[in-house]
């Protein structure tokens, strides 16, 4: 088993007014993991991610990074945000400066590198993120997609160990989605780091992601990886939340048409691979 | 990308060092307002013409037409200074006499409105000058070389880039407003505006708060420092500014004008 490089444990987190947004909330994530927190609206998914990066400090509870328990003095926060980079959903309220290379440095230069370092690292982090060519365009004048891109691209350069992103395909069109997929895969399998992401879109959590948590009224109630968790329908519907609509259709086969699986598929390739059991085997029968 | 700013974006000087163009349109300011002359202020406002327009490549009807924008405050003040009202008669151009009062136009008014005018023309072609060939980010850096306090230019520099986001959410609460026909009746858009300013006074609170939180994530404390692209100097812009100061004196202290 992987090392956790980011762990909490029973923790709580309550609104000044007494509101409890996150109670108890125990959950592990390892290094070089892609982990999908999954929940409804209002299901505490955002003010869990504060809680990651220091934003919010927790009620009750504790928050491990590499096994050391946080304490929220100054540099252990600033440590803290080094580690955790949080990536928000709504790109403009990220990008505070009109300039894209200017914005993209800020966490480097807070960080007091030398100045080749932060060069470099801004280069860097332009480049894995397919921006440079944006480099010297005003903020302003980015579209959604590449604001997202400029976005992420603002907090790798801080070279965080964890990347934490909130919705970070809502709103985009299906090739943006893949393409920021894509680049935070790539940027994984190249740096190592866990990235852990909110999503309402349950088809991509199949496809990229290693370990699911199910957030309900700031309860865990599920956990487990994709498969484990899909097989668990009734508790995700629960949760306002849905099968991979691939999942769902083989479902409705199993259920209601007769079709026997031996087990349900979650994405195309899955599917494919049943469908294609079910298929042979139906052929043999009738040959016999 | 809307504005004054697109232009500069499109402009070939933009890539210029912008704390050179910055001194080298201070400068020309500077002596046309320091001179007081006339033969001075035409050669100003030629060079910057010429350099925003042939040099930088923006068309010369957009120069124009931004140049009349303050024509019309100009113009007013102008007419006020031309003329002189008085009690005893002088020696006008032409005048009206109503009761015991002479108004009317003198040479000497004239002269002095006319060199205002073509003054203030000059020293808002030098304005024009900078902000149609560099972007307001690269006046910012410029000035933050001047040691201005950072304060000051943080606050330039995020009210910038928040009036584009400003602008962005009134436009979409006016048009969510209006297809509701929220304007069609002067009573009901009266109330509708008040609807929109009060949503993008709210609005733009939250986005305060957003932004000082997704800044405090990226380690901020207490102060906007970003990174800068490294720029060279280039020399031809001072060899412009000692030239230019050096024939406005030669030329103001030959002619006297």
């Amino acid at each position: 088993m992987k090392e956790a490089i980011l762990e909490t444990k029973n923790l709580d987190y309550k609104y000044i007014s007494g509101e409890v947004a996150l109670k108890d909330i125990s959950l592990k994530i390892h290094r070089g993991e892609t982990v999908a927190i999954l929940g409804g609206n209002g299901a505490g998914k955002s003010t869990l991610f504060q809680c990651f990066n220091g934003i919010l400090r927790p009620t009750s509870g504790e928050l491990l990074v590499a096994s050391r328990t946080v304490k929220y003095t100054a540099s252990a926060l600033k440590e803290l945000r080094r580690t955790v980079g949080l990536v928000f959903q709504d790109s403009d309220s990220q990008l505070f400066s009109a300039s894209v290379y200017q914005d993209v440095s800020f966490g480097a230069v807070n960080l007091k590198l030398p100045l080749e370092e932060i060069r470099l690292r801004v280069d860097t982090a332009l480049k894995r993120t397919g921006t440079l060519h944006l480099k010297d365009r005003p903020t302003h004048s980015l579209s959604f997609g590449e604001k997202k891109r400029v976005a992420i691209a603002g907090v790798l350069v801080m070279e965080p160990q964890i990347i934490v992103l909130d919705e970070p395909t809502a709103g985009l069109d299906p090739k943006g989605v893949s393409e920021i997929m894509t680049l935070l895969k790539e940027t994984q399998k190249q740096l190592g780091i866990s990235i852990v992401l909110s999503t309402h879109d349950i088809d991509l959590v199949g496809l990229y992601c290693d370990y699911v948590y199910v957030l309900e009224k700031g309860r865990l109630i599920l956990e487990g990886r994709p498969r484990e968790v899909f097989d668990r329908a009734d508790i995700l519907r629960s949760a306002h939340l849905r099968l991979p609509r691939i999942g769902h259709l083989m479902e409705i086969l199993k259920k209601h048409d007769g079709f026997s699986f031996q087990q349900l598929g979650y994405t195309i390739a899955e599917a494919r691979r049943e469908l294609r059991n079910w298929y042979s085997s139906k052929t043999k029968q009738g040959e016999k | 990308m809307q504005g004054l700013d697109r232009y500069a974006y499109d402009s070939k000087l933009r890539n210029e060092n912008p704390l050179d163009k910055l001194l080298f349109s201070l400068a020309a300011m500077l002596c046309c307002l320091l001179l007081n002359s006339i033969v001075a202020s035409v050669l100003v406002l030629m060079v910057m013409l010429w350099l925003t327009v042939s040099k930088g490549g923006t068309p010369l009807k957009h120069f124009i037409r931004l140049m009349l924008i303050p024509s019309t405050f100009l113009m007013i003040s102008v007419i006020t200074i031309a003329l002189s009202i008085t009690r005893t008669p002088m020696v006008f151009i032409f005048s009206i006499y109503i009761r015991s009062f002479y108004i009317g136009v003198t040479e000497v008014g004239l002269a002095t409105a006319l060199r205002v005018a073509i003054k203030a023309w000059a020293a808002i072609s030098c304005l024009y000058f900078l902000s149609l060939t560099t972007p307001m980010l690269e006046v910012i850096s410029a000035l933050r070389r001047l040691w201005l306090p950072s304060l000051f230019l943080e606050l330039m520099s995020l009210i910038y880039r928040m009036i584009f986001i400003f602008m962005e959410t009134a436009q979409t609460i006016y048009l969510a407003q209006s297809s509701r026909l929220g304007y069609i009746t002067i009573r009901g858009g009266i109330k509708s505006l008040g609807g929109l300013v009060s949503v993008l006074f709210l609005r733009s609170y939250r986005k305060a708060e957003e932004l000082y939180i997704a800044l405090e994530s990226r380690g901020y404390e207490n102060e906007l420092m970003v990174l800068e692209e490294p720029r060279q100097h280039d020399i031809k812009w001072y060899i412009g500014i000692i030239g230019l100061i050096s024939l406005l004196v030669a030329l103001k202290l030959l002619t006297g004008r």
